[in-house]
């Protein structure tokens, strides 16, 4: 999910963006010809292998497969349902008991763990005016002789009396490791005013965690079971889901999965959806909606979005009609057959940006995209994005959140940097703001407080995880990619995606892919950004130059210093006055690095990482030095203009 | 010092004449002016080493980063820079003062015997700061119906909202349109009748609502032509390669720049004409 305290940010860029170009009195009328963005997108590098040895739906396991049949109350927003779970105890271990996430009941009173965090309303925003909630009426299985195993649930979450996410459910009886455990469930959402991610708002419904949704259980025999924290998300294992939905006529709906049957009747709609190895299942019904279908490679895109929102679909579309193939081509193929965007109408926002398997929605003003702000794009991109790193890779979000959002952000930098080049996140009268560019102001500015790979409960505030975990991972994969070449690093999230597809990776497997691509002294530079909070700050501290005698040569020496403990190797360039360049390499292992050269033409300069590889440097103002006073006069004369045109408009 | 305006044959000539050489001094006015207003942050821009790639780079990485580390000195430069508009905006107010003095001398205005400039002066500055405290009013009021309507109109669809938030904000710009015409109204009457600050606010008033419709027209036509050279300018300008080393283009960015700036003087000269014949024109 794109936390909406980073949209909210987002949404607040461009006008910081503005403001801050007017501070600095400047380029916002200057656009340098053939620097627009979608010029040239860079080529994908990465190849990853032949569909033939992929994983696919068809090989990923079947441990929690569901079949619902779930009935709309527009007027009350209740689902009423019923249906059957099976469940494989894929461990190695037999099964005593089950853990069910009641997810919904994060919205149950103010006082769930949800609800109760002061980081739910910096994320959202909103308040909760409807509670809802989940309610289980039975859940029995015929193997235990239809008894209510649910009497014997525990009343709440453990060790939180408040809160009733995550309830165990002892078993009469063992499941023993590959046996199959057959439950009957009937339940009651109550669905909220959508707070995160779901709910209700007028008609509009969007329907996730609606359901009693088995936790997954480690091949160990560990239950991974949380209560439902405002910054995590989900875990759970795949499996098959067939889910017959009931909604009032009038309405249309978006859901996980393929639509294999539809009908209706009198006043009611049915639609029946199945959706192959995945691990949720959402959906969307609203009687605003309009549908636009196109096809995009073998994937069918459904979009569901309000009337008059053309900017907004059009954006949407140019987004997704990219990323598709392009996310495809680096991390393997997306499986589906279909896929489902959802915009959520505005009065709805808090829906937008989430993904579920085969069902992302999106958000963002329509007012923006025309302007060349590229928030629909970035949601879009994102959401995207984790039909790879969440629908198929499917790490646990809690414990490990950087694998699911931090590859995630990177993806959706690599795919937007392709499509609209340096002005990937804002490209507003010849103002370019790249995506690496803003989200690095958060990693290095804020982002190496915390431990990047600590589980999402334990980072003290959304806007924290926000920068570490979204921005920093994606930042310190930019630097690696920057450093030690983007085809490598290619390689190795190539190997990462497509090795692990439905398959829980951790982040040692994350590692042990880079380490394989693109070489120990990365896997380990990665290891330090992520584990151990590793920074690093290169600085020029010395430089002096002078004439050697009669002969017109000069030499120069120039001291550059690194702080912190990463060590990457850098170019270290030194200009000349006649244009002319000299480079140096330096591996970036000593503390200090001091160049010593002798030049014909006057040095006029010397910069530390000219091509800008590092983004984790703590500090690039400090990187380069120079000898001569350098020029300002451009900037100089876009800052008297732009008073002058402060003082017509507001001049008496 | 009292003044008997003479009366200057009002010819179109004589009133291109004036207008010409009053776009010309309102322009040199300003050049330096906005000058010495922008050299805070012009300067601040030059710290360290980041040159002119700070506002030009694609991608905007130095300049995000100017802005995380070098806020504190960015945030010392908005003082001097906001004093400095001020006080150009006192000084403007006289240049323009004079200007709208002038071209109702020429444009045959009635020549009463004058009070003081002194008293003159007094009295505009006495309506200067009530636009001032009226324009600040009207921005509250402005922010306070934009934040209430964006309350109201939560559960309404996107475009419905930015019709609404977009008529809002239309209909708030007329009250500050009018205000600004009133008090150049109302200068003009102080400065060529001898009004006291009360009795030209009623004569403005009374102007405003006899030529309305002339004056809504001038004031749209030339607020449009504004719009379109300071976007013809901007469009120019982007087509210019700015960060090539080569002063050439710099150079045409100047020159475009400085005559933009030159157009918009005499626009805004062009809407003075517009109000001095029309606060003649009830009177005559």
């Amino acid at each position: 999910m794109l936390p909406r305290l980073r949209t909210r940010a987002v949404q607040t860029a461009p006008v910081m963006a503005l403001v801050t170009a007017a501070l600095a009195v400047g380029a916002c009328l200057d656009a340098t010809p053939g620097s627009s963005a979608a010029s040239s997108p860079p080529a994908v590098a990465a190849t990853p292998r032949a569909d033939t040895t992929l994983r696919g739906p068809a090989d990923a396991p079947r441990v929690a497969s569901y079949r619902l049949t779930a009935s709309l109350d527009a007027v009350e927003h209740r689902v009423t349902a019923r249906g059957t779970i099976r469940w494989l105890n894929a461990s190695r271990v037999p099964a005593e008991e089950l853990y069910l996430h009641l997810y919904l009941n994060a919205f149950s009173s103010e006082r769930t763990l949800f609800l109760r965090s002061p980081s739910y309303r910096s994320r959202s925003g909103a308040t909760l005016r409807t509670p809802g909630g989940l309610t289980v009426q039975r859940l029995s299985s015929p193997s235990h002789g239809g008894v209510d195993l649910w009497e014997d649930a525990a009343p709440h979450s453990p060790g939180d009396p408040e809160d009733t996410t995550d309830i165990r459910v002892p078993l009469p009886a063992p499941v023993p490791p590959g046996e199959t455990l057959e439950l009957e469930v009937e339940f009651t959402a109550q669905l909220p005013s959508i707070v995160e991610r779901t709910g209700f708002a007028g008609s509009f419904h969007m329907v996730g965690q609606w359901f009693p949704k088995l936790a997954r259980r480690e091949p160990d025999g560990r239950w991974a079971h949380f209560a439902f924290h405002p910054h995590a998300e989900f875990y759970a294992d795949f499996g098959d889901y067939d889910v017959t939905l009931e909604v009032p006529a009038g309405f249309v709906v978006g859901a996980t999965g393929q639509r294999i049957e539809q009908r209706v009747t009198g006043e009611r709609r049915t639609e029946r959806y199945r959706a192959e190895a995945v691990h949720d299942f959402a959906w969307a019904a609203w009687d605003g909606f309009e549908v636009e279908e196109r096809t995009v490679g073998a994937t069918k895109i459904t979009l569901l979005a309000p009337p008059h929102t053309a900017p907004a679909r059009a954006a949407t579309w140019e987004s997704l009609e990219h990323a598709l193939p392009y996310l495809g081509a680096l991390y393997g193929p997306y499986p589906h057959p279909t896929l489902t965007v959802v915009h959520p109408p505005s009065f709805a926002a808090g829906a937008g940006g989430m993904e579920y398997p085969t069902l992302i929605t999106t958000g963002g003003s329509s007012r923006w995209p025309p302007l060349g702000v590229r928030l629909i794009e970035q949601v879009t991109v994102h959401e995207l994005a984790h039909q790879w790193f969440q629908g198929m890779l499917a790490s646990n979000e809690a414990a490990s959140p950087f694998l699911d959002e931090g590859l995630t952000s990177y993806a959706e930098w690599r795919a937007l940097r392709a499509l609209f080049g340096a002005g990937s996140l804002i490209d507003l009268w010849g103002l370019q703001v790249s995506l690496e560019a803003a989200g690095r102001v958060a990693a290095v500015g804020h982002g190496q407080d915390e431990i990047i790979a600590s589980p999402a409960h334990a980072f003290p505030s959304m806007r924290s995880l926000a920068a570490h975990v979204y921005s920093g991972t994606a930042t310190a994969l930019s630097t690696i990619a920057g450093v030690y070449g983007q085809a490598r690093l290619d390689a190795a999230l190539s190997d990462y995606a497509t090795t692990h597809r439905f398959a829980h990776p951790v982040p040692d497997d994350l590692l042990a892919s880079v380490a394989r691509h693109v070489g120990p002294g990365a896997a380990s530079a990665l290891r330090g950004m992520l584990f151990e909070r590793a920074t690093v700050d290169y600085r020029v501290a010395e430089l002096t130059s002078a004439p050697q005698g009669e002969d017109g040569g000069w030499r120069s020496r120039a001291v550059i210093a690194r702080g912190g403990t990463l060590q990457l190797p850098v170019t270290v360039r030194l200009e000349l006055i006649d244009g002319q360049r000299i480079d140096r390499r330096w591996s970036g292992v000593e503390p200090v690095f001091v160049v010593e050269q002798e030049h014909e033409a006057p040095l006029a300069r010397v910069v530390v990482d000219p091509e800008q590889a590092v983004l984790w440097d703590r500090d690039l103002l400090n990187n380069s030095r120079s000898l001569e006073r350098q020029s300002t006069l451009r900037s100089s004369e876009r800052a008297w203009y732009w008073a002058e045109l402060l003082l017509h408009l507001l001049g008496p | 010092m009292t003044g008997h305006p003479t009366l200057l044959p009002s010819t179109a000539r004589t009133t291109f004449r004036a207008w010409l050489g009053c776009s010309l001094l309102l322009w040199a006015a300003r050049l330096p002016l906005a000058w010495a207003a922008s050299r805070p942050l012009a300067l601040v821009v030059g710290v360290g080493d980041g040159d002119d790639r700070l506002l030009f780079e694609p991608g905007a990485l130095f300049l995000l980063e100017v802005l995380r580390l070098r806020v504190d000195l960015l945030a010392r430069a908005i003082a001097p820079t906001l004093l400095l508009l001020i006080g150009s905006w006192v000084l403007l107010l006289a240049v323009t003062s004079s200007i709208l003095a002038w071209l109702a001398r020429i444009q045959g205005a009635p020549a009463p015997r004058l009070p003081s400039l002194r008293q003159r002066a007094q009295r505009v500055a006495v309506l200067a700061g009530g636009a001032g405290a009226a324009t600040v009013a009207l921005g509250a009021v402005t922010a306070t119906l934009l934040g209430a309507t964006a309350t109201a109109v939560q559960d309404v669809t996107e475009p419905t909202r930015d019709v609404l938030l977009l008529g809002v904000l239309g209909a708030s710009l007329l009250p500050f349109a009018t205000l600004g015409a009133l008090f150049d109204l109302a200068r003009i009457h102080v400065l060529a009748s001898g009004d006291d600050a009360l009795g030209a606010l009623r004569h403005a008033w009374a102007t405003f609502t006899a030529r309305l419709g002339r004056l809504v027209v001038a004031r749209a036509a030339i607020a449009a032509a504004s719009l379109a050279v300071v976007a013809g300018a901007g469009a120019f300008v982007a087509t210019q390669p700015v960060t090539s080393p080569e002063t050439g283009p710099l150079v045409v960015v100047v020159i475009v720049h400085r005559a933009a700036g030159l157009l918009l003087a005499a626009l805004q000269v062009a809407w003075f004409v517009v109000l001095v014949r029309s606060a003649r024109a009830p009177q005559a």
